[in-house]
């Protein structure tokens, strides 16, 4: 497949003009982000007659902006209020709002923002690259070495409860248990599901997330007048362009971070079934792991915030390739482009890349210039909206209370999904209180049924022995990997006990 | 060990709230085992799995917060979370209400409900001003109904009002 | 790829978006007023049991290209496809207004093996009638291009010595039910790994982790540089000509296994129709034009799907259809749940 960069010059112009459509895409996509309950995938479920009428190509540049800026809008109120908007926001949390926290909201959001449009535009270029490619590695990826990739995921359970292991553990296992609930994914017959037809399908990911993370949240705000501490309030209004400009620095000291955070985003977002908050959380967990000064993280540290916000918009670079490549979406975001692209008579799989490569590289490419432009908003977005946080708590948690349980019921269309909202919300204010971590709890219900159906996924094609878990190459390597994950922090923390041990013997001596 | 002797008095831990989450975990074990005892191995085995390492760390939670408690170092009280303090009495009233509006939803609407509960829940948080709490209450409740339930066509339900001026126009 | 000036398409833009801005707005503005008017007085609202961009999503939005403009009234969607199509048929029958604006577009065939085997408590044919059948899906047995197993008596052969991973969309499931049918008569072992749909089976084939798939045809023979029919579960291969002629299973091997195909039906609340028999008869009538109308067909060719597959049936047919499929499950329920006493 060969397109000269003439070609490639004159589709990104081409994609240039589409700014009509890109810039509503954006807008929306940024709104639907920020709201919690709204997803890109029921947006563009909801406006689905609209992109069928509209031609090929506008159509798929609206739906690719909306797509691409909600991954940037979920890291807003994740950041600002500690209520990520998207699951893929989830990770941002824990770095991003102890930097808001500390009054460091714009340089937060600066970071959320550089971090998704430079990861987004890193995954972008390295798919146009190796488009053919890339497309191979969704067949590596099978049942087994998607149960160590969850499994990885797991660890980070660990890792978060580092403060009282106990705590964490029992945290996470008991959202572990929580994702038990619904049916199971051999036969499909219901479990533990208290005869509630709303439960069949699982216990859902939104209102589980607005309960544990914004309701427990705003339950705890109430105490303070400001979500920004007293003494660093001041500091806060006072802040310059200088100090937007500050999180642009940061993301540029740690521009490596960004290429190497997007591409596991890419990686998963290619893979069936993953999405992007478990590349978010792998990527946080990666960072962290090799990172000099892991113990920064959660504290408001910057690579904390880069890490998963360039890691969920790799993944929507990587949500097209099976779809052009194989003909087979990977998940739902990439299932409703397919309808749109069939509908309109685009025959995928690898007969698209002999007959129309053009269009492929114009579908990047429009990405691409969705990226350039939010690259463009970066630095009004973050100062403006930084803002919100100065708003007095007696305003805030009244409105977000009732707007994230009005945002519960969206996904589904269930009210039952607002009383769970609110059911977790109590849950995660009491888990908060007793220092039993909710990202750990959450990290349990949203990757519990994803470790289920792919290890007995897995089991089935090993025709019942285990030792399949441990039958691939790629599969190993990610094994030892998790490994690694577990003992690394832990040598670590003896060596630097070990070092610190010295020096005070040293001292006394 | 330190001698007690020599240490000042220090207060016990409150550790009754520790429990919740433990209890919780061990409750839903509990359902989801003998909700499934007649299913098949298959369909049952992750949770099993899942669910007795969350019994054996909550046991072994336990015997520790026990063995504080039986020391003397804790005690069961529930500490600052169960006070019968302001911020409490705020959390409470504000669940209520939560609570209150999602039940009541079919019947007072999405949007009056919306309004109604912004106007309990800042009164209660100690907004005072009347046309604060009109204000805010108003603009959220017609965004709300605006973007959701005009544009969207949400199925937020309407409630007995909405729906009484809607076939009021209609005829 | 065709182009367009931009000041055009920003005019259309423009002029589309006050368009769709009152077409969205205009539902629920209108609603009440038009409630009195003729049937159909306002969108109709349609609940898919499966996941979104699935072949039901596919089909039913080719469909309604041509029936939406019979009954002058636009078809909006949503999707519930929890518990194999349970949730959504549960919500269907006890959520969804009576009042024949609400319908349901069903997969009969493993929609009807999960009623015969998971018990809900929606009662057929009582609470929903199936009304118009779209497509008859055949099931079939297929492998990559690659494989060696190169007919299906070979597949059976090699499935007797040991046995060989099949990707299924879902255990209950009519091509689930074929593959046992098949392992009964010829005492070849299969073990079977349900995917949950058709995407992801076709990835789990492509990626050699399953050997043998066993599918729907329509969408397998949109893969068809990349798969090898073996085999039709019916009486005949109405794709053989895309297939090389592949044989059905009974021909093969004599067996006298019943047809067992996927077959997509529009259902409306069985209370409404026969409440309002002439609206019914409205809705019957005009699913039936719209069927046999070149622009569904036209549509469906042009998402890549087989024309051949489009077979229309009536209440009766559908019905007929979905009994026999309650029989049938029945008769392999100890296979198809976890509550089947396989212990």
């Amino acid at each position: 497949m060969d397109v000269s960069t003439a070609q490639l010059a004159e589709l990104f112009v081409r994609s240039l003009g589409l700014w009509w459509v890109i810039l509503p895409g954006m807008l929306l996509g940024t709104i639907v982000g920020i709201l919690p309950g709204f997803s890109a995938q029921n947006t563009l479920i909801i406006l689905l007659p609209l992109t069928l009428y509209m031609e090929i190509e506008s159509g798929m540049a609206f739906m690719i902006s909306l797509y691409c800026t909600t991954q940037l809008g979920g890291g807003i109120p994740a950041i600002l209020f500690n209520m990520p908007g998207e699951g893929g926001a989830v990770a941002t949390t824990l770095d991003g709002y102890p930097m808001t926290k500390k009054g460091q909201a714009q340089q937060a959001l600066v970071l959320c923002f550089a971090a998704s449009a430079f990861g987004g535009l890193v995954t972008t270029v390295a798919t146009m690259a190796a488009l053919p490619l890339l497309a191979q590695l969704g067949l590596y990826f099978r049942s087994v070495e998607m149960v160590v990739v969850i499994v990885f995921g797991l660890t980070l359970i660990a890792a978060i409860a580092a403060q009282d292991l106990m705590k964490g553990l029992i945290a996470g296992f008991f959202g572990l248990m929580i994702g038990t609930i619904g049916v199971d994914p051999v036969f499909g017959t219901p479990r533990a599901t208290f005869g509630l037809l709303e439960l069949y399908d699982g216990v859902p990911l939104i209102p589980a997330l607005i309960g544990l993370f914004a309701i427990s949240e705003a339950f705890v705000m109430l105490e303070s007048e400001t979500i920004v501490r007293n003494e660093d309030l001041s500091k806060a209004k006072n802040a310059r362009w200088a100090d937007t400009l500050e999180g642009l620095w940061l993301t540029g000291r740690y521009w490596w971070q960004t290429v190497w955070t997007s591409l596991i985003g890419l990686v998963i977002g290619i893979l069936p079934g993953a999405g992007s908050t478990v590349a978010a959380f792998l990527a946080y967990h990666y960072s962290k792991l090799l990172s000099k000064t892991p113990e920064l993280y959660g504290t408001g540290h910057p690579p904390g915030v880069i890490a998963p916000e360039s890691a969920n918009n790799g993944v929507t670079s990587g949500t097209l390739v099976p779809v052009f490549a194989l003909g087979i979406p990977g998940g739902t975001t990439g299932a409703i482009m397919t309808i749109v692209l069939t509908y309109h008579g685009i025959v995928l799989g690898p007969r698209l890349f002999i007959e129309r490569p053009e269009f492929v590289y114009s579908v990047y490419m429009q990405m691409l210039v969705c990226y350039i432009f939010m690259a463009l908003m970066i630095l009004p977005l973050a100062r403006y909206m930084s803002r919100v946080v100065w708003i007095p708590t007696r305003f805030l948690v009244p409105l977000i209370l009732s707007l994230v349980t009005i945002a519960a019921f969206s996904e589904r269309e269930y009210v039952f999904d607002m009383g769970l909202a609110l059911g977790f919300g109590v849950i995660g204010y009491i888990a908060r209180k007793t220092g039993y971590e909710v990202t750990a709890i959450l990290i349990g219900v949203l990757m519990g049924p994803l470790f289920e159906q792919y290890f007995l996924r897995a089991l089935r094609v090993g025709q019942g022995d285990p030792s399949i878990l441990f039958s691939s190459t790629l599969g190993n390597v990610l094994w030892a990997m998790v490994v690694l994950a577990l003992v690394l922090p832990w040598l670590r923390s003896r060596r630097r006990q070990g070092v610190l041990a010295q020096t005070v013997r040293a001292g006394h001596e | 060990m330190s001698n007690p002797d020599l240490e000042e008095p220090q207060p016990r831990q409150a550790l009754g709230a520790d429990f919740i989450i433990p209890a919780l975990g061990c409750g839903l074990t509990a359902y989801y085992l003998i909700s499934t005892v007649d299913l098949v191995w298959e369909a049952k085995a992750t949770g099993i799995c899942i669910g007795l390492v969350l019994l054996a760390l909550c046991v072994a939670h336990l015997v520790r917060l026990g063995l504080k408690i039986r020391s003397g170092e804790a005690d069961w009280s529930t500490g600052a979370l169960f006070a019968n303090d302001a911020f409490n009495r705020q959390r409470l009233g504000l669940t209520l209400m939560v609570l209150v509006y999602v039940v009541t939803i079919y019947w007072v609407g999405a949007t009056v409900g919306l309004f109604l509960l912004l106007i309990g829940c800042m009164r209660l948080l100690g907004v005072t001003r009347l046309r604060t709490l009109l204000g805010v209450s108003f603009v959220s409740a017609a965004f709300v109904h605006l973007s959701l339930i005009t544009l969207l066509d949400s199925k937020l339900p309407r409630g007995v009002l909405i729906d009484l001026l809607s076939k009021a126009s209609g005829a | 790829m065709t182009t367009r000036s931009p000041s055009i398409s920003r005019r259309a833009l423009f002029g589309g978006l006050a368009a769709t801005t009152g077409v969205l707005a205009a539902p629920s503005f209108l609603r009440h007023a038009s409630a009195q008017a003729a049937y159909p007085s306002r969108n109709m609202r349609v609940l898919i049991p499966t996941g979104q961009g699935g072949g039901a999503e596919k089909l039913a939005r080719s469909f309604d290209a041509a029936w939406s403009k019979l009954l002058g009234k636009p078809f909006e969607y949503e999707f519930h496809a929890a518990a194999g199509g349970q949730v959504g048929y549960t919500l269907y029958v006890e959520k969804r207004e009576k009042n024949g604006h609400n319908l349901l577009f069903g997969n009969m065939g493993p929609e009807m093996i999960m009623y015969a085997t998971q018990k809900p408590t929606y009662k057929f044919p009582q609470d929903f009638t199936y009304f118009c059948r779209t497509d008859i899906d055949d099931s079939c047995v297929f492998v990559r291009r690659d494989s060696p197993i190169k007919d299906v008596k070979a597949l059976v052969e090699a499935a007797k010595r040991r046995p060989l991973n099949v990707a299924l969309s879902r255990i209950p499931h009519p091509a689930t039910i074929g593959m046992m049918a098949l392992a009964d008569a010829t005492g070849a072992k299969f073990n079977y790994i349900p995917y949950g749909g058709g995407n992801p089976s076709f990835m789990a084939m492509l990626s050699g982790e399953t050997e043998v798939g066993a599918l729907p045809i329509a969408n397998t023979l949109a893969l068809n540089d990349k798969f090898r029919i073996l085999g039709v579960f019916n009486e005949t291969n109405i794709f053989a000509a895309q297939t090389d002629n592949a044989p059905t299973i009974n021909g093969a091997f004599g067996t006298r296994i019943p047809e067992l195909s996927s077959s997509r039906s529009w259902a409306v609340h069985t209370e409404w129709a026969d409440a309002n028999p002439q609206q019914f008869d409205l809705l019957q009538r005009t699913a039936k034009e719209a069927h046999a109308s070149p622009a569904f067909r036209e549509q469906w060719v042009k998402s890549g799907n087989p024309v051949e597959a489009l077979v229309w049936g009536d209440r009766k047919t559908c019905h007929d259809y979905a009994e026999g499929m309650v029989k049938l499950a029945l008769q392999y329920e100890q296979q198809l749940t976890a509550r089947g006493g396989r212990k």
